[in-house]
């Protein structure tokens, strides 16, 4: 029998502000230090072209990745469910697959449409995609392909919490 | 030095029915095999009050981490974070601590209240009420013997798993 074997990498909040979010989680698991970026993006969006710029926050909680997403400003999967008067929510957890489109094509069989399929401007080969799982799981799915530019971003952020003694819990990403 | 560590160690889901949620998560991401606990009847404190209530869980590897599905009659679970029409909900994530009573206070001080104790469990799962920050519940239990074996029970299951029978016995 053949099982896909994916294992969970990320799990994500949206949040109103993204550095008291993250400061608040790092102060109460011990995450971190976050790495905060922007990536000027372009993509579809339920089937209309949509521009924007990303806003994230990255660290490390235990064996996972935690992010902070922000506000685009602008209709995105990104800002589509709503806070409801918390301060976050659950958003999606991320995937690291070999073939972006293979899995985009497998998660749809599975009942989870793609809702955004987007590409960072300054690295255009970069392509991810959140699948529609909001219905079943109350959050969207992240694939993105193992790329060395993501894959060292992951190690970046694990590196950097070993030993962490709590100085600097915020950090700019590019550095 | 590392100023304090609290890994997330399990990613929990309230669900309708929590074998058919484990099995469509299996063949979505292939987590598991599943180990499950039958509906039986525990008992909890909410508020200082003591409730009896039916439960069942099932519980798999996924990644580093350990997934659970669960269905209860607890009401500060169906209550906080009703479903909604879904099949399933993300409920909470969990901690594993030395001293529970430390960390329950510790959450308390941060403006995390209490909401819910599983009082049957020797681990004695504590459910933190950080729905207004996360949008989930904190659960956290003490490393006991028999908690750190469920732990190693349903990981080793994992290894080379190959989808076949994903949903199986009682753990324990």
């Amino acid at each position: 029998m053949q099982l896909v074997k994916r294992p969970i990498r990320q799990v994500a909040y949206y949040t109103d502000d993204l550095v008291a979010a993250a400061r608040r989680h790092s102060a109460t698991f011990g995450s971190g230090p976050f790495f905060t970026g922007e990536a000027p993006c372009r993509g579809l969006y339920r089937g209309e072209p949509v521009e924007f710029t990303g806003r994230m926050c990255l660290g490390q909680w235990g064996e996972v990745m935690v992010e902070f997403i922000g506000d685009t400003g602008v209709p995105t999967v990104l800002n589509e469910l709503p806070l409801e008067g918390r301060r976050e929510r659950p958003h999606h957890v991320a995937l690291i697959v070999d073939d972006l489109d293979a899995e985009i094509a497998r998660l749809e069989a599975v009942g989870y449409p793609a809702a955004m399929i987007a590409s960072i401007n300054a690295n255009p080969d970069f392509r991810y995609a959140f699948m529609d799982s909001v219905k079943e799981l109350g959050y969207f799915i992240e694939v993105y392909p193992g790329m060395p530019s993501l894959l060292q971003t992951y190690e970046k952020v694990r590196q950097a919490s070993i030993g962490w003694d709590g100085r600097d819990p915020l950090r700019e990403l590019s550095r | 030095m590392q100023f304090f560590s609290r890994p997330v160690r399990q990613i929990a889901y309230y669900a309708k029915d929590p074998q058919d949620a484990a099995r469509r998560h299996s063949a979505a991401f292939g987590s598991g095999p599943y180990l499950t606990g039958p509906p039986r009847t525990t008992r909890g404190l909410y508020r200082g009050e003591e409730l009896e209530f039916e439960i069942s869980y099932a519980l798999g590897q996924w990644g580093e981490v350990m997934v659970e599905f669960f269905n209860s009659g607890d009401p500060t679970a169906v209550q906080y974070l009703p479903l909604e029409g879904r099949p399933q909900r993300l409920h909470h994530m969990a901690l594993i601590v030395d001293d529970l009573d430390a960390e329950v206070a510790r959450f308390e001080a941060a403006g995390y209240p209490t909401a819910f104790i599983f009082t049957e469990a020797d681990f004695r799962p504590t459910f933190m009420n950080t729905l207004a920050d996360l949008g989930h519940f904190i659960e956290i239990y003490r490393a006991t013997p028999t908690l750190l074996k469920n732990y190693e029970t349903v990981r080793a299951a994992a290894a080379g798993f190959d989808g076949a029978d994903p949903i199986r016995g009682p753990l324990a």
